[in-house]
């Protein structure tokens, strides 16, 4: 017996050995990626002037100026208004991406109409299609229904399941639901629009929590569709909001912009963490990456 | 000289300046408006529409764009009838925005313009020809130079912009760090190559600054070296400049890092792209650099912070020859519905001494030569101000005028840039690198 655990302790000592140099290394890499996050995090609470000429992670004067000055150093308009802006637009984008999606995704994935390979192609080949071919059509069109300088061109396709990637990820989770539960409820006379609401959206929960983070998030950090539609200040989101602190043609407010940055990052955490397990499911189920 | 004598002198430009040279370009524009009738004639001041809001846009930073929000609000407490929207964003987001507004003909009645980025909105039709409003009044220029004026003309014969602000590139030296090095400034009439055979000469009682931020990379500053040798950036179709202009530039700075004088490539790559407040002349490591007027006391917070100096700027080093200056300026669009109120507002932005002194110079110096003079008598207006004027004025009587970038050329911005640190790391030939910049200014101009 000693003879064998002598004969096994280095063996453990060199896996102890390795895995600690396993961890070390991940431990380091992890830092060196969070670094730019804990350098903002840093520098929000530095006084501004000191904010581009320090590079390490110690705040040696640490003050919450740069928040007082960044929530109301933009011109007639509070951060508080960007933070809402941007709290409605992503709220009804997460909505309607969630209801318009799964509906689309529900008819392509279980019900059998004319012409449904090729809408689904076409459909998928939307994804390809580069935002800037679109971009002018689509401004041309909201001008002409007035909608410009409102939220409906940011909100109102939402609702329409043209976010092309929602419909595909939950097409490809409603196909993996098995038939045979969707045939039973039809046997005990269920409609297609029971069969959605009560079988397949409860069993669907991960793939819709899915959307509706990457719905929100993306939407939270749009910034070319606010700058083209939204042209009053007080309609501005977050984005341009913390573009306005930073431009070449005048002096930048670096510490309003760090500590505005930090703010606008704790919806998007907060959203991650609460939608985290399901998230997890949903990524995982539906092969997303 | 006389402005016409000045005007001949200039070498040939593109668009404006040479193929319509004032005289010639006024009377073109005046026939244009006897004829009438036409789309793209300039409307004179009794048939001005006079109907819905009048829609503001313009670019800057949060403190920039508030003065000019206070501005406004001073124009519509005046005109408690009138609705006044505005719209303020960056400087990239607001070209981004136009560019897509102007597609769907939905300009705002004002949009701010600038020197390097109008023409494409003048030559598309997206904005309203002026020099029927200017001759019968309704604008008025007046108090701006002739010559500043002027320069916005488009070889069309029109007048679609009027500077509101003025802004210009020179060079800056750290007189007070020189002086205590024993080193004597360069001479102001130099050009670019007497620069640096100063800053050759300098460098052994410098320790361990550098006598001159190397300028390789700037296109701006290429512009003030071409037109010392008699040339320009652009020409009609083609590059303004000759191969053998751009190489001697390449060359030029290639020797002035190999004599030390300027930083090692590694560390002015280490500084490309910072903010003026942290580059290399802020924070001490060079004593003569080149940048915006605006910028200057950016760099002057720093060293102040840093107890490293003092900036004081100078004429371009184009050797004497008349060096150009950029414009912001207020166009009105051809979709604006409030015609009447659009002219008012811009007469009341570039006459309004009350806005100058809130504007603090934040959107460029005043071209109207009253409230330029009222700022520089007054004790309310910083001296750094008042000497950023006084240049102004000096470039302005030595010949300078506002330079008008033709459409599609802004990308040549970082081309130049990226060209120059080619050359630099020693990625490129010099001779090599001027060919393929000279391409892609031909590139740009053939509008593809």
């Amino acid at each position: 017996m000693t003879a064998v655990a002598a004969r096994h302790r280095p063996h453990q000592v060199s896996h102890r050995v390795q895995r600690t140099f396993i961890h070390v290394g991940l431990v380091s890499a992890a830092f060196v990626m969070s670094y730019p996050l804990l350098w903002m995090t840093a520098s929000a609470f530095r006084p501004s002037e000191q904010v581009l000429v320090e590079d390490s992670l110690w705040v040696s004067t640490p003050t919450l100026e740069n928040f007082v000055n960044g929530w109301t150093s933009v011109a007639q308009t509070s951060f508080g208004t960007f933070f809402l802006n941007s709290l409605v637009i992503s709220a009804l984008a997460v909505l309607g991406n969630v209801l318009s999606c799964s509906l689309a995704a529900y008819a392509f994935a279980r019900l059998r109409f004319p012409g449904r390979r090729v809408w689904f192609a076409l459909m998928i080949g939307t994804i390809m299609l580069p935002y800037h071919v679109l971009l002018i059509p689509q401004y041309l069109l909201f001008n002409s229904l007035g909608w410009v300088d409102t939220f409906l061109p940011l909100v109102v396709p939402r609702f329409l399941a043209t976010e092309a990637f929602f419909v595909f990820l939950l097409v490809q989770f409603f196909r993996l639901i098995p038939k045979d539960l969707a045939e039973a409820a039809r046997i005990d006379g269920c409609g297609h629009a029971r069969i959605f609401g009560q079988i397949m959206v409860p069993l669907a929960v991960p793939a819709l929590a899915t959307t509706a983070a990457f719905s929100f998030i993306w939407s939270w950090n749009d910034f070319l569709n606010p700058l083209i539609y939204l042209t009053s200040q007080g309609n501005y989101t977050v984005p341009i909001g913390l573009a306005l602190f930073v431009d070449a043609s005048g002096t930048s407010n670096y510490g309003g912009l760090f500590a505005m940055s930090l703010l606008s990052l704790l919806p998007v955490i907060g959203f991650f963490l609460a939608f985290q397990r399901l998230l997890l499911d949903g990524i995982s189920t539906t092969g997303l990456k | 000289m006389s402005y016409a004598g000045r005007v001949a002198a200039r070498p040939s430009r593109p668009r404006r300046r040479y193929a319509a040279a004032p005289v010639a370009a006024l009377a073109v524009g005046l026939v244009v408006a006897a004829c009438g009738g036409d789309e793209g004639d300039a409307p004179g001041g009794d048939e001005l529409s006079a109907e819905g809001p009048l829609t503001i846009a313009w670019y800057g930073s949060d403190a920039r764009n508030a003065a000019v929000q206070e501005v406004v609000d001073i124009f519509g407490g005046q005109n408690p009838d009138l609705v006044i929207e505005t719209q303020p964003t960056t400087f990239d987001g607001h070209w981004d925005r136009l560019s897509v507004q102007a597609s769907a003909n939905n300009l705002p009645c004002v949009p701010a313009m600038q020197s390097r980025y109008q023409t494409r909105y003048e030559d598309r039709g997206s904005l309203m020809p002026l020099e029927g409003l200017i001759e019968d009044g309704t604008i008025d220029v007046s108090g701006i130079p002739e010559e500043v004026v002027e320069s916005n003309r488009n070889a069309d014969g029109h007048i679609y912009s009027i500077p509101y602000g003025i802004w210009y590139e020179g060079a800056v030296l750290n007189l007070p760090a020189l002086e205590s090095a024993g080193v004597e400034a360069p001479d102001a009439g130099n050009d670019w190559s007497g620069y640096v055979d100063w800053a050759i000469a300098a460098q052994p009682d410098l320790g361990d600054s550098f006598a001159l931020a190397s300028q390789g990379g700037s296109i701006t500053q290429f512009q003030m070296w071409a037109l010392s040798q008699g040339e320009d950036l652009f020409a009609d179709d083609a590059a303004g400049f000759s191969k053998e202009t751009l190489v001697a530039w390449y060359e030029l700075w290639l020797g002035a890092i190999e004599s030390g004088a300027t930083p090692p490539p590694e560390i002015a790559a280490e500084f490309a792209g910072v903010p003026t407040s942290e580059s290399m002349m802020a924070v001490g490591l060079t004593l003569v650099s080149a940048t915006g007027d605006n910028n200057a006391s950016d760099m002057q917070i720093t060293l102040d912070q840093n107890g490293l100096g003092a900036v004081s700027m100078a004429l371009a080093p184009t050797g004497g020859k008349p060096q150009v200056v950029g414009a912001n300026s207020w166009a009105i669009s051809e979709n604006c519905t409030n015609v009447a109120a659009a002219a008012e507002f811009i007469n009341f932005f570039i006459s309004s001494s009350e806005g100058a002194f809130i504007l603090q110079t934040q959107t460029g110096l005043p071209p109207a030569t009253a409230v330029a003079e009222e700022m520089l008598a007054s004790a309310d207006v910083a001296d750094s101000i008042k000497e950023r004027i006084a240049l102004y004025n000096e470039i302005l009587a030595a010949g300078g005028y506002v330079d008008i970038w033709p459409d599609g050329t802004q990308a040549l911005v970082g081309q130049f840039t990226t060209s120059w640190e080619e050359v630099m790391f020693g990625q490129t030939a010099p001779d090599a690198a001027a060919d393929a910049f000279i391409t892609q200014v031909e590139t740009a101009l053939s509008g593809f």
